[in-house]
């Protein structure tokens, strides 16, 4: 079995873990009223502790069940007399590796005394494992420094740095090649310490944070079940022969997730991952919503229909669960994820409600007259911000199909009028841009001329990578270095751009 | 020693270390705003807050990081595999943490 399939058998066996702990929350940075990571929930509830807990033990006791090869064979040669070295050696050889650090001569001699006096038999072998998987080091990325560059600023050791790296990058401990550079200390130094950030961003294990960072950047996880309706007249009238199977959803997810990866991989910019237009679904039954044939993931990908204008126009930004769009939800995203506008929430005294369908009314028609009537308190933020550049992406409908008219439906799933989407929004980009766009492929363009997808786009990663909101003096530098990364580099160079910054590469300790 | 793990578990997750405080920026190569600006286009209302780069300013830092999930159990298959490299997948696949502990 390769590398790549034992990795995935472990994965899978590590189900029963996975089930015991905590998941971490999705967090929203500081004031904001949608989005965040999962990297910002730095909260630590009792269910961790246990399950934390029981995870150490139970690795303990399952390691010792294979004694020779865990230990060699001074575990298994029955006598006593080698017991402390054979004792000594598994710690030397695994206590590093737990604490992502070279031993400390007091990190040695708590592990071993951990077994208590000799003989040592398994159960003591156990309690040292536990100890070590239970360990600060090992929960906890524990930084402490190794020289001070400016007063109360430490530089991470290499070691830290290896660790920091490994975690961002690959969301796991570092490889043994990470960690002999540590160890060497030509990660300290800058060309070697640009070609680790090279081969991990490079390497596959980086792809399940990038994918997290996607995901979570966009908001894709918003999209509820598209089944949830499956089998109701009205749904079913309106998803006609595309009726959602299970798999739709994650299709969905997949197709955008295999663009960012594509674009990585290609060496695109930022702007070429908003703006690409090309096929990357590998479903059949997502390729059939977009009118194209199924990517077989492997050759070039080719263009979907003009009609789609990138990343925005892709099926799992418009997609929702009903038979309607959601003209205000779509706006809301673009806004505050793509763009990092900060839209209030409504007024804690306004009654938020869906908009139904209407049978004879298109849905823009619906939502205008529900949050745009003058006078209202919701007439500023919808009329302003949030329903125009909904509205854009009117020519799709809630499968994400294009379509040039709206078909309207009776409760009972019969149909009753046809009528034309109309697009056209000032989607006020800037706040001096009051120009009238035809539709979503044009506020697409203009986003990309505008540079605040790139600037968002830093924004946002920087809340991911340091696991906290920005502070918009303190972290200015940090933010402004990664706004110009993501600017005039490619998506590689803007992923890339935050191991290089002295924000990450220092700590602040209180001595 | 099952107690003593267990307190130790417990003290980890209170335990904050030597990191702690407000962070100063250290020297930064990115040339700073000779005075602080908003670098963005304001729209009032909703365009995101403008940053300013200044490198004496202190922002906060994490005193200590947790391990995501994921992270935490790559961690642990990662230990496992180092421990165990030909057994590792017959101990994940048969490791089932009990959520009860043992005295």
């Amino acid at each position: 079995m390769g590398a790549a399939a034992r990795t995935k058998a472990v994965m899978l066996a590590l189900a029963p873990a996975l089930a015991q702990l905590p998941a971490d929350a999705v967090t929203r940075p500081g004031s904001e009223s949608h989005g965040g990571f999962s990297r910002l929930d730095q909260s630590t509830q009792q269910a961790t502790v246990e399950s934390t807990y029981a995870i150490s033990v139970a690795l303990g006791e399952q390691l010792t069940g294979h004694l020779g090869e865990l230990m060699g064979t001074c575990a298994t040669d029955g006598t006593s007399a080698n017991d402390a070295a054979c004792l000594d050696a598994l710690v030397d050889r695994l206590g590093p590796l737990a604490l992502r650090h070279a031993l400390s001569a007091e990190d040695r001699a708590f592990f071993v005394a951990t077994a208590g006096a000799t003989p040592v038999d398994p159960a003591a072998v156990a309690d040292v494992l536990a100890v070590m998987t239970a360990s600060p080091g090992f929960l906890y990325q524990l930084e402490s420094g190794a020289q001070e560059v400016s007063p109360g600023v430490w530089a991470l050791d290499a070691y830290e740095l290896a660790a920091r790296l490994a975690y961002h990058f690959w969301q796991g401990p570092p490889d043994a090649e990470l960690l002999a550079s540590a160890a060497s200390g030509a990660l300290l130094e800058e060309e070697a310490y640009r070609a680790q950030v090279q081969r991990l961003l490079e390497d596959p294990r980086a792809e399940p944070g990038l994918d997290e960072f996607v995901r979570q950047w966009l908001r894709l996880d918003s999209l509820g079940s598209l089944t949830s309706r499956v089998g109701t007249p009205l749904y079913d009238a309106f998803a006609g022969a595309n009726r959602p199977t299970d798999g739709l959803r994650e299709a969905m997810f997949d197709d955008v997730l295999r663009a960012a990866r594509w674009n990585l991989r290609e060496g695109a910019s930022l702007d070429d991952f908003l703006l690409d237009s090309r096929q990357f679904t590998t479903s059949a039954e997502l390729a059939a919503i977009y009118e194209a044939p199924a990517w077989d993931g492997v050759s070039a990908p080719q263009a979907l229909p003009p009609v789609r204008a990138g990343l925005l126009t892709r099926a799992a930004l418009l997609a929702n669960d009903s038979a309607n769009t959601r003209p205000i939800m779509k706006g809301l995203r673009i806004r505050n994820a793509v763009l990092c506008d900060e839209i209030p929430p409504p007024p804690p005294s306004v009654m938020v409600t869906t908009p139904e369908l209407s049978s004879e009314s298109t849905t823009r028609q619906v939502v205008a007259n529900l949050t745009e009537q003058r006078g209202t308190s919701c007439a500023g933020c919808h009329s302003l911000w949030l329903n125009p550049m909904g509205f854009s992406s009117e020519n799709f409908d809630a499968l994400g199909r294009a379509r040039t008219h709206q078909q309207l439906f009776d409760l009972t799933g019969a149909p009753t009028v046809a009528l034309p989407v109309d697009t056209s929004a000032v989607a006020r980009i800037n706040s001096d841009d009051d120009r009238m766009f035809a539709d979503l492929r044009e506020v697409s363009s203009r986003i990309a001329e505008s540079r605040r997808f790139d600037s968002c786009f830093a924004r946002q990663y920087f809340r991911y990578t340091f696991r906290r909101p920005e502070v918009l003096t303190g972290d200015g530098c940090s933010l402004r270095a990664l706004d110009d990364a993501a600017r005039a580099g490619s998506l590689f160079d803007a992923l890339a751009a935050p191991a290089f910054l002295p924000s990450f590469k220092t700590r602040r300790l209180n001595d | 020693m099952r107690a003593y793990i267990a307190v130790l578990a417990l003290v980890v997750t209170a335990c904050e270390g030597r990191l702690v405080g407000p962070v100063m920026q250290p020297p930064v190569s990115v040339t700073p705003d000779p005075e602080p600006e908003p670098v963005e286009p304001e729209l009032p209302g909703v365009t995101p807050s403008p940053y300013t780069c200044a490198p004496e300013a202190a922002h906060q830092e994490l005193p200590l990081r947790r391990l995501a999930r994921t992270e935490y159990l790559n961690t642990v298959g990662a230990f496992v595999r180092a421990a165990v490299p030909t057994s590792a997948e017959a101990v994940m696949r048969t490791w089932a943490p009990r959520r009860g502990r043992r005295r």
